[in-house]
């Protein structure tokens, strides 16, 4: 052989097993990491794009639901589908701290998966305020950058228009940058693999059957199918309230909260919370979230919007005005006949039973969510 | 704040690839415009690298040129005399001031708050110039042999600013001796495939051992060394000095390899840098092993001149010293450098002198391989406690750890060590294992390098795919400077 055939030859060598060693490092190690929550904080943070494919591969006719950990926890897709006649299969991709402008960077990959329609969780989060005071905006610009990283691009995307000036010097926008940032899991990753396998250590959270909030069973599991229409659950934090008057913390160890300091301080500091309360002002956020709807509409993807309720407790205690913004955006969609809007928000009959807590749904809300929207879904894909 | 060097991906994205096409085939084989766009590319490499502080490169080249062709031309003692002194008082002179002021003044300082406390002198605060120590070195060697009649003098001062700022040995060396880069440039610069594949193989070696291994192993050594907890813990100082040797050794012989390979790349073969040097089993053996151009250049114009071995014991005995003491401030400007450099200049007398008694002698006649292991474990447990010093700066911590190195006052605490350790623990360990065993072991297979670079085009591109996807996702989040880039 030549001596330029052999360079050659050891060059695509190494390229060609450089991309295999990648792809059984991503798949392999570091991917089972973020799925069952040992980094990152939630499986779901990295689960979206193996389910956009899932869907696109499996089901013919799709309904899916985008959200926050509200929308996880009450839209309960098996349910939902033994109750519709559409014989569309639904699933549920929300997970939490979900903010449309963190969303829209999936949104070609959510469009691929070719749903017939697209359920988007209306709140006050969809028309928060994003500024570095926020003490959640850390957390954002982070989960973004794991998302960018998990589908590294080469030509720039559309949505690149909405990200701000700030947010685009923090973001890895360039490819090196984004594998780079996707490398860096590798370490942690490793670390824990060798310690699981070689060490027989078990995995911080359950993936099975009834698994933890925190994890994602992998594609390959049994699992997988019931999970993507039907995610793990939060546990019923206020039923737990109101039976012992405590909390268990994230050690496993309970603390004293009696129901009257549930509902009185500690939903007083959480509803203080900016992620729970619109700007009051057009922003970033309320324009990538129009940024979904015209991508979704363009492609003939029906969108319904519906707005999910807090705990009426939580409700009750709202300044008066205060989510007027939500309300005022959710009444000009009303006027968008391209688009479907289904305010549950301040309908009167969601007793606090249907809470888990101050904003997710328990069991009971589920099932009631489940009898008022699947009609509604009925009318618009039947 | 980092602006180009041999961990930033512009090197590899970039500029080098632009050196190669603009130094290989945009100049149509032509030597003289080989050497004139080397030279271009070089002071934008130290440019991006050092800024400003090129005006002094430019500076000692012209010196160093000007005073190596004053020497060359003249038979009269006293001119040639006078060239040579101010070729080495200019060099020292910048070295001194930029590399040493601050710490005489500190130094003095520190004395003067002892008897009077008061601080009398304000330090400068300079910046030290990026390779300033290394090429310092080479273009005084360059004055120094064209004196002793070594050489002639380089008839192109284009040669010979190439010569001075070639790039890839700029910075942290190897510190090449001008007779070497001569012949190297003579003819017009030309690459085989052979060579370009040496060379590739020299830099993704390169970049495993400063990525995967040196920073990896750094971070223990930094929690150890830099937070000062559980000094007293026997395990973790030995765990400490063994990291931070591995460390030292990975992140310089890193930059050497990546050196050494681009200058390949380049048509430019440069001398080797280290031999295994942890296989050693004495500490003379280790200093055959280790940074050999700079112990080769102290020994020829320090040494040497200083009376050598040739002249009795105690002469000696102050050569070898003063070498070892100057070697370790060579490093930095400071004591523990200084106590480093004194640590290894005894090991060396006591080797030497060692070795005749003859007890000693029978010992490792007798004992044969043994011996060479025993010898071996010896010098390296002097070698990483000599390392802890070069580490530690800090005096509260760097006493305590070497008593505690030899078990004085000390404990071993598995449980403690562990706690005390970062997160990534089993990986590092395996590092540091797989490091052992190809340490151990590339000594037997000719050099890693060489018997990757022998190796079938597939086992070639395989291992080197696998060494680089390795590092892409094992190295840590940030990436430090090398080492020698302070010295």
């Amino acid at each position: 052989m030549g001596e330029n055939k052999e360079l050659a030859l050891s060059t695509i060598t190494c390229i060609i097993v450089i991309l295999l060693c990648s792809q059984i490092i991503d798949e392999q190690i570091i991917k089972p990491r973020l799925y069952d929550g040992t980094i990152n904080q939630l499986g779901r943070y990295s689960f979206t794009y193996d389910g956009y494919e899932y869907i696109s591969e499996e089901s013919d006719f799709p309904v899916i639901a985008i959200g926050t950990s509200r929308m996880r926890e009450i839209f309960d897709g098996i349910s939902i589908a033994e109750n519709s006649s559409s014989g569309a299969d639904f699933f549920n991709l929300a997970y939490g701290m979900d903010l449309p402008y963190i969303r829209m960077i999936e949104i070609d990959y959510l469009i691929d998966s070719n749903p017939a329609l697209v359920i988007i969780e209306m709140g006050p989060s969809s028309f928060s305020k994003l500024d570095d005071s926020v003490w959640h905006y850390n957390r954002t610009i982070d989960f973004m950058s794991h998302l960018i990283s998990m589908k590294p691009f080469l030509t720039e995307p559309d949505w690149l228009e909405y990200i701000s000036d700030a947010d685009a010097d923090k973001l890895p926008l360039k490819y090196m940058e984004q594998k780079g940032h996707w490398a860096d899991y590798g370490q942690e990753s490793f670390e824990s693999t060798i310690e699981y396998e070689f060490n027989n250590t078990e995995l911080p959270y359950d993936c099975g059957r009834n698994g933890h909030v925190r994890c994602v069973p992998l594609t390959s599991s049994q699992d997988y199918d019931n999970y993507i229409r039907y995610p793990f659950q939060l546990p019923n934090v206020l039923a737990h309230v109101k039976a012992t008057g405590t909390i268990i913390n994230s050690n496993g160890n309970p603390y004293s909260m009696p129901l009257e300091k549930y509902y009185g301080p500690y939903l007083n500091k959480s509803i203080e919370n900016p992620y729970h309360n619109p700007e009051g002002v057009r922003n970033i956020n309320h324009d990538a979230l129009d940024f979904i709807i015209e991508k979704l509409v363009s492609n003939n993807i029906e969108v319904m919007l519906v707005g999910i309720p807090y705990n009426p407790v939580l409700l009750d205690r709202l300044e008066d005005g205060k989510w007027d913004y939500y309300n005022q955006s959710m009444s000009q969609y009303s006027e968008d006949s391209r688009i479907t809007v289904v305010d549950l928000m301040w309908e009167d009959d969601w007793p606090d039973d249907y809470f888990s807590d101050l904003a997710h749904a328990s069991r009971n809300g589920e099932l009631y969510f489940t009898s008022k929207i699947t009609s509604k879904i009925d009318e618009i894909i039947v | 704040m980092r602006f180009l060097d041999f961990v930033t991906i512009d090197y590899y994205l970039f500029f080098l690839p632009a050196v190669f096409i603009l130094t290989m085939w945009t100049t149509l084989g032509v030597r003289r415009y080989q050497i004139s766009m080397l030279l271009i590319m070089s002071y934008l490499f130290f440019w991006l690298a050092s800024g400003w502080h090129i005006i002094l490169l430019m500076i000692s080249t012209c010196l160093d040129w000007t005073a190596g062709s004053k020497i060359d031309a003249s038979e009269d003692d006293f001119v040639r005399k006078r060239w040579l002194r101010t070729s080495l008082i200019t060099n020292l002179g910048i070295l001194g001031i930029f590399k040493y002021l601050d710490f005489i003044l500190d130094s003095f300082n520190l004395i003067s708050l002892k008897f009077t406390d008061t601080v009398e002198l304000d330090t400068y605060g300079l910046l030290l110039p990026v390779g300033i120590s290394f090429y310092t070195f080479q273009t005084m060697s360059y004055t120094i042999d064209i004196y002793r009649k070594k050489m002639k003098s380089y008839d192109s001062f284009l040669d010979f600013a190439c010569y001075a700022a070639f790039f890839p040995q700029l910075v942290a060396g190897p510190i090449v001796r001008a007779d070497h880069f001569r012949k190297e440039i003579e003819r017009p610069l030309s690459i085989d495939s052979a060579k370009f594949r040496l060379g590739l193989t020299l830099i993704i070696y390169g970049i495993v051992k400063k990525l995967l291994i040196a920073d990896n192993v750094a971070v223990h050594a930094n929690s150890i060394f830099l937070e000062g907890e559980h000094l007293a813990n026997i395990g973790l100082i030995w765990w400490g000095a063994l990291c931070f040797g591995i460390q030292i050794y990975c992140d310089f012989s890193a930059y050497t390899d990546i050196a050494i390979g681009s200058a390949y790349l380049l048509g430019v073969k440069l001398p080797e840098n280290f031999k295994t040097p942890y296989a050693a089993t004495s500490p003379q053996d280790f200093w055959r092993r280790w940074h050999i151009s700079l112990s080769t250049w102290l020994r020829d114009y320090l040494y040497i001149p200083l009376g050598g071995s040739r002249n009795g014991a105690n002469r000696m005995i102050f050569a070898l010293l003063m070498t070892m003491l100057l070697g370790g401030l060579w490093h930095g400007a400071s004591w523990n450098f200084v106590l480093w450099g004194l640590v290894h200049g005894l090991l060396l007398i006591v080797h030497r002198f060692g070795k005749d008694i003859s007890f000693i002698d029978s010992f490792f006649n007798i004992t044969g391989r043994l011996g060479i292991v025993i010898s071996w474990f010896i010098t390296q447990v002097f070698v990483f406690f000599a390392w802890m010093i070069f580490r530690v700066e800090d005096k509260s911590i760097l006493i305590p750890s070497m008593k505690t190195f030899f078990g004085y006052g000390g404990h071993f605490d598995f449980e403690e060590m562990l706690n005390c350790l970062p997160e990534i623990k089993l990986l590092t360990a395996m590092i540091v294992v797989l490091f052992i065993l190809l340490h151990g072991t590339s000594g037997k297979l000719g050099g890693g390098k060489m018997w990757l670079t022998r190796r079938h085009p597939i086992i070639w591109g395989t291992i080197c795919g696998v060494m680089l996807s390795l590092t892409f996702y094992l190295r840590p989040a940030e990436t430090a400077d090398f080492i020698y880039f302070r010295f």
